[in-house]
């Protein structure tokens, strides 16, 4: 089976719980493990119509934008609960690890399945993350394993995995990782004359850019019958430099960052026979970030940030008729964030959401309809207007098989969604604006999927084409006085794009090997229809390329496996103004990487060797933050 | 004055521009092949291709070349163009120098890559300011730590200064003033500084304290006075700065603080030598909006409820641009009456709107008004012209923040001078001082350097300083037959013996020469003035037939007419007024005296027709502005070729001041009278000057 097919689910459960109509993007396990990606981030980029803004090294920021919408439009979920960030609306996926993640999940529009928390109706598109449930053989009941990792800017990461079956039905996780690295990389810079004669030509070494973080995850997972509960501890502590621009003149910056972020949350689920089932979902959250800036030249800035959220859910599900079903949830989110920033707003916020939802199966056409009703009410400490706002946003699913069997299906979507102002958006000191209103997105989609299998090859492909329209956009503007910003909605963006994958996997019969092929390829027109008296209306919008694609293919042969992995990402523009001057080269990497298992007294052990960026391109991602060039890593895994 | 010089060293550089227009559009090349893959599949291969090349791979980062527009409007004044310095965002490292040809009415956008094709990363991160010294172009990278100098022609760079967080420039006798955020650090507040940087080494000679987060300065009697922002500290919540530093600049120590409002910002001197300083306000708060305000002799002398955020000083008229939100407001302060004549400066027209006006700036000649529109920030900008009525002309698309503009005036050159190394002695080899300016009516009087009804011999004499002094290589007229210059050396030049001693400088080419005759004198009397015996270094000229010793010449003042002149040999005649310069020929400072009488020795003219064409060639050697600066030995000078009134040589040891007058008289239809210009002088032998001068201990020139 590839990787990417749907993976069943353990735990036997009510067919009302996972009903999604419409099938996902995925990445699980053993592809994961494949792509010798460090971080969720790296991951994200073989998916299709995802733009990954890098800016680069271990420690740079990674966020991800789906669908040219904006990266505030994702929803990024962590076992099965939304993360916020009420500050920025920002998700710093570098900041996941793969170490423990047994499946990354894309889902466009929304998971399509109607039991499911409110939140999980509201996003424009959204990435769920789960981390790796034990699993015991029978007469098992601990499993230890260990990981390390070497690689290039100094960079050296261990962790380690308990699991414990504790009763029958209930086991434990824990999960512990410890990374550092230098951050230190070479990077080259290079312009040429006309003529082809070197213009200048500079290599320097990428400082600052250090990092040390730890991750400490504490899971319990139980059964029950026709359900089942988890709770879950999460601590995450790192320090780093953040590298910042190179501009001329200025190669090193002295701004610093920590990170203390930690949750927990519970969960709890069950079914009551074939016809209803509930979920309650609860977590807390205290994110702290304390900035500072030690470069002299500068502001001197020590700031913290400490942001706190507290989330309750619960989602019910019932079989009205055989093949209809309805759903009613409501979640209730609070948010405050405290900073140690001279007039600050101290704000908070108070979200709740209901959302009704049915689904239709009849024959081969699943049908499913939502929609969302949200009032948010916002308080500060200073005499900001109090803001509150109430939102209703549905959505339409559809999916057909229109021949017998299941090889070929056609789905189409259409829905409405919003992304609420952010803190920051709202009331950063100066640049705040507590008038603006939500981001609106309107998508549609219509798309087919194609899965045949043949003895033991499988192929399949998937395409979509969608539009959407994002309006009331929420953009930095000048205020009018020198250099001063404000926050406006302001902003309308047409998109138009086709997302293709195609996979394949079959053996190589005469030689006992497998091969496994996965290619996709997107296209996006993404342009700012704003104003037509701008020298940018009808452009392509910053950071999105026409054309992105990427190919990964694995080889297994006996006890090895080999992978290699290209990226493609296209033109882009780095401002809005698609003209010479803010013009960004295509890139394009290509990683290798090798396997190979073998066991050192009984213990099975992995050993990995990679190359990434293999033909050593000096690229950037985001203007002036320069990506590492080739770069090496060897890894030792075992299991005890 | 000819007319070559008009045209020839500017048709230089825009030949250039030309050239540069053709290479807009980017070269495409072909692919590079594929890579080579460790994978041999036929599908893999297949798949890798389409993925490759469905858009196109990576090409070689190129040099940007300027964008260029045509403006259609070339503006005929003593400048040959405007620069335009776009900030560009944060981060972004996209500071970009444009440059509007006001002769030929092209706009060149992004010019410094392509002038500079071998600085790495350009231009570099926010342009807070740009000025013009003597013949150099000083921009002020915020972001990039850096000031950066260039040749004021052609924008190539020269060198830069490192400057951390630095802010905005003055000048005074040699020295840029740069202000910067960065200095002495209390707990969570940093002081300001001012650094001093000496224009032709460039090197850092000091840095001062001065208040929070400072911004625009001026020199005004040798005191430097620095607007406080506080902008960092409001960020804290320690409130604006709300002061004015004075610094004096003999001891470069700061003497007192003048309080004015909170979050100053602009702050520039005017012809009467006072002061004008904008706060930018305490943001939300209706007690402390943006404000002007005129300071007289360390006083607020008046204040205007007018939120400047840019003015642009013309004369008596200071033209201001008000902005409050999104709506600005133009206008024009009688700084004689310090009455508001006009809110209206520019008019209102459905042919141009402006998005967030951002800066201001007026030809102070043809009073053509540039505004700088700077957009949302992250995208080109736009400057728009507006005739001196106000009436809107055009308007064409800049760099990204288009902030800061300076006119480059016509005639400085490219510095044949290099930065060169102070000697340890501490003295330079170039001019210290003009003592006295006296140039015969021309075309040029009054341009170069630019006089109005309010100069003196003194401030004439200070502005030529400014041109000519320190190797700052600007230009000088000294306009027809007789008009001088004297200038001095921070000490005497030694005659040594069979060597040429010093060179002067000017701006002469082939067949475009304008000899003038060059006097020497020393300060026997000791008084530091040149009021003693002068003697003429004799050239090659001084033996021909034709060379009148001994001739007087005697112009007359007839107000913005042909200035007619007698002379001693009975004839008579006029400097012609031409099209190409409207302003008043005769020396304006010295207009009260009715005539001006000029001595000395008559070369023969060296003109001659090639056809339609003027050639001017030179005499061999023996006088400045004669032979092109290229030619070194041309341009020298040897002491020993002093002679006395009589024609007898006469034997210095040393001289203290040199003088240079335009020798000869003739009027060439077309291209005018011709007239010497001066561009420096040097001692050639500073080590040997240095040792005579320690062993007759001499003391050092002031």
């Amino acid at each position: 089976m590839d990787s990417l097919q749907q993976v069943g689910e353990v735990v036997v459960m009510s067919k009302l719980t996972f009903r999604e109509v419409i099938p996902t993007q995925k990445l699980s396990d053993e592809a994961l493990q494949r792509l010798s990606a460090l971080s969720v981030a790296d991951a994200m980029r073989y998916f299709s119509g995802v733009q990954l803004k890098d800016y680069g090294g271990v420690g740079g920021v990674k966020t991800v934008d789906v669908r040219s919408m904006g990266t505030n439009h994702l929803a990024v979920s962590y076992d099965g609960i939304v993360l916020g960030n009420a500050q920025n609306g920002q998700t710093d996926l570098g900041q996941f690890s793969l170490d423990n993640i047994e499946e990354v999940t894309l889902y466009n529009g929304q998971k399509s399945a109607i039991f499911q928390a409110a939140s999980d109706f509201a996003s424009a598109s959204s990435v769920y993350m789960r981390t790796r449930m034990p699993r015991f053989a029978v007469g098992e009941h601990t499993h230890l394993k260990a990981r390390v990792k070497y690689g290039a800017s100094d960079l050296l990461r261990t962790s380690l995995l308990w699991e414990e079956r504790l009763t029958p039905d209930v086991s434990l996780s824990t999960n512990a990782e410890f990374m550092t690295a230098s951050g230190k990389y070479r990077f080259r810079y290079r312009r040429k004359n006309l003529d082809g004669t070197v213009a200048w030509d500079t290599t320097a070494t990428r400082q600052n850019g250090d990092i040390h973080a730890e991750r400490m995850e504490l899971n319990l997972h139980g059964m029950l019958e026709q359900g089942q509960w988890q709770l879950k501890g999460y601590l995450y502590n790192s320090a780093r430099g953040i590298p910042g621009a190179i501009v001329n003149n200025v190669w090193s910056r002295g701004e610093r960052q920590q990170d203390l972020n930690t949750f927990c949350q519970a969960s709890w689920q069950k079914s009551f026979g074939e016809r209803f089932s509930t979920r309650w979902l609860a977590k807390y959250a205290f994110y702290q970030t304390h900035y500072e800036n030690r470069d002299t030249t500068v502001l001197p800035v020590d700031n913290t940030y400490r942001q706190q959220e507290l989330y309750l859910s619960t989602a019910n599900v019932v079989e009205l008729l055989p093949g209809w079903s309805a759903s009613l949830s409501y979640d209730l989110r609070w948010n405050k964030l405290n900073a140690s920033v001279y007039n600050f707003a101290y704000p908070t916020r108070w979200a709740h959401l209901l959302s009704v939802a049915t689904a239709i199966d009849y024959r081969r056409l699943k049908v499913q309809a939502s929609i969302v009703g949200s009032y948010t009410n916002d308080r500060t400490r200073r005499n900001d207007q109090r803001n509150t706002d109430s939102q209703l946003t549905p959505a339409l699913f559809a999916n057909i098989y229109p021949f017998k069997g299941k090889w070929l299906s056609l789905r189409a979507y259409v829905k409405q969604s919003y992304r609420m102002p952010t803190f920051n958006d709202l009331y950063y000191n100066d640049l705040g604006n507590a008038a603006l209103r939500p981001e609106r997105a309107t998508q549609y989609d219509l798309g087919l999927l194609l899965n045949r299998h043949q003895g033991e090859a499988h192929f399949s492909l998937q395409a979509d084409i969608y539009y959407n329209k994002v309006s009331d956009k929420i953009i930095a503007y000048p205020k009018g006085q020198q250099f001063r910003w404000t926050m406006l909605n302001l902003g309308e963006v047409d998109i138009r794009g086709l997302d293709v994958t195609g996979s394949v996997a079959f053996p190589l019969t005469h030689t006992g090997a497998n091969l496994s092929l996965r290619a996709q390829y997107t296209y996006q027109r993404a342009i700012d229809i704003t104003n037509p008296a701008t020298p940018y209306y009808r452009h392509q919008i910053p950071y999105i390329p026409h054309h992105a694609g990427s190919l990964i293919a694995g080889l297994d042969w006996r006890r090895l496996s080999l992978n290699y992995s290209f990226i493609y990402t296209g033109e882009r523009w780095n401002a809005q103004e698609n003209s010479q001057y803010n013009h960004m080269q295509p890139w394009y990497t290509s990683d290798l990487s090798a396997a190979y298992r073998f066991r050192l007294q009984k213990h099975p052990c992995r050993l990995s060797a990679e190359v990434n960026n293999l033909f050593d391109q000096q690229y950037d991602v985001i203007a002036n933050y320069p990506m590492p060039g080739r770069n090496m890593a060897i890894g030792l895994e075992i299991a005890l | 004055m000819k007319k070559p010089f008009h045209s020839t060293r500017f048709t230089k550089s825009t030949s250039l521009y030309h050239k540069v227009d053709e290479f807009v559009p980017q070269s495409r090349r072909l692919c590079k092949p594929i890579p080579y893959l460790p994978f041999s599949h036929s599908i893999l291969t297949v798949l890798l291709v389409i993925s490759v090349c469905f858009s196109g791979c990576r090409q070689d980062d190129e040099v940007v070349m300027p964008t260029v527009t045509d403006t259609g409007l070339a503006v005929g004044s003593q400048y040959a163009g405007l620069y335009v310095l776009c900030e560009g965002n944060m981060g972004a490292n996209k500071a970009t120098l444009d440059f509007l040809d006001l002769t030929t009415g092209a706009y060149q956008k992004n010019i410094f890559p392509s002038r500079n094709p071998n600085q790495v990363k350009e231009l570099g991160d926010v342009g807070n300011d740009c000025k013009i010294y003597g013949s150099r172009l000083w921009l002020v990278v915020n972001c990039s730590n850096k000031v950066e100098v260039c040749e004021a022609a052609t924008a190539r760079s020269l060198g830069h200064a490192d400057i951390p967080n630095c802010r905005s420039l003055a000048f005074h006798e040699g020295y840029a003033y740069v202000s910067s955020y960065v200095g002495k650090v209390g707990g969570t507040s940093v002081l300001g500084s001012v650094y001093k940087v000496d224009t032709l080494t460039l090197r850092i000679e000091g840095q001062v304290s001065v208040g929070y987060q400072p911004e625009e300065m001026a020199v005004v009697g040798g005191k430097l006075y620095v607007a406080n922002s506080g902008g960092y500290q409001a960020m804290q919540g320690k409130g604006y700065d709300r002061t004015v530093s004075i610094i004096d600049l003999k001891t470069f120590t700061e003497e007192e603080q003048i309080d004015v409002a909170p979050n100053l910002f602009r702050l520039r001197t005017d012809r009467r030598g006072r002061l004008w300083v904008t706060s930018r306000g305490i943001e939300g708060d209706a007690e402390h909006p943006s404000r002007l305000f005129m300071i007289d002799g360390k006083q607020v002398a008046q204040q205007f409820d007018l939120p400047v955020s840019d003015f642009c000083l013309r004369g008596d008229s200071l033209c201001y641009l008000a902005t409050t939100g999104h709506s600005y407001e133009t206008g024009v302060i009688d700084i004689s009456t310090g009455n508001i004549v006009s809110r209206q400066l520019l008019k209102p027209s459905p042919d141009y709107s402006v998005e967030t006006p951002y800066g201001l700036i007026v030809n102070p000649e043809t009073g053509h008004v540039y505004l700088m529109d700077a957009t949302n920030y992250v995208s080109s900008g736009w400057l728009l012209c507006f005739d001196p009525n106000g009436e809107f002309l055009w308007r064409t698309s800049t760099g990204d923040i288009p902030g800061h503009a300076v006119l480059l005036p016509k005639g400085i050159g490219h510095a044949e001078t290099i930065p060169d190394e102070t000697p340890a002695s501490g003295h330079s080899k170039y001019i210290l001082a003009v003592d006295e300016y006296v140039p015969a009516p021309g075309q040029f009087v009054n341009l170069m350097p630019v006089a109005d009804d309010n100069d003196t011999p003194q401030t004439m004499a200070q502005k030529c300083t400014e041109a000519i002094g320190g190797g700052r290589g600007g230009l000088i007229t000294l306009g027809a037959y007789g008009g001088y210059v004297t200038f001095h050396f921070d000490h005497p030049i030694a005659n040594v013996e069979g060597e040429r001693d010093f060179a002067v400088w000017g701006n002469a080419f082939e067949n475009n020469a304008e000899p003038a005759i060059v006097m020497v004198s020393q300060d026997t009397n000791g008084n530091g003035r040149p009021d003693d015996a002068w003697y003429e270094l004799r050239g090659s000229a001084h033996d021909h037939e034709q060379t009148v010793s001994q001739y007087q010449i005697t112009y007359t003042y007839d107000a913005l007419k042909d200035v007619p002149w007698t002379d001693n040999q009975g004839r008579t005649g006029s400097i012609p007024r031409n099209t190409y310069h409207k302003q008043e020929y005769f020396p304006l400072w010295l207009k009260g005296q009715g005539t001006l009488v000029f001595n000395g020795t008559l070369l023969p003219r060296n003109a001659r027709l090639n056809g339609t064409t003027y050639e001017l060639p030179s005499f061999d050697y023996g006088y400045a502005d004669n032979r092109p600066n290229t030619d070194r030995q041309g341009c020298s000078m040897d002491i020993g070729w002093a002679e006395d009134g009589q024609g007898r040589a006469v034997s210095l040891t040393h001289i203290d001041f040199v003088r240079c007058y335009t020798a000869v008289n003739q009027v060439c239809d077309n291209i005018g009278e011709t007239s010497s210009e001066i561009m420096g002088a040097e001692d050639l032998h500073l080590d040997l000057s240095l040792l005579f001068m320690e062993k007759y201990h001499f003391p050092k020139n002031q």
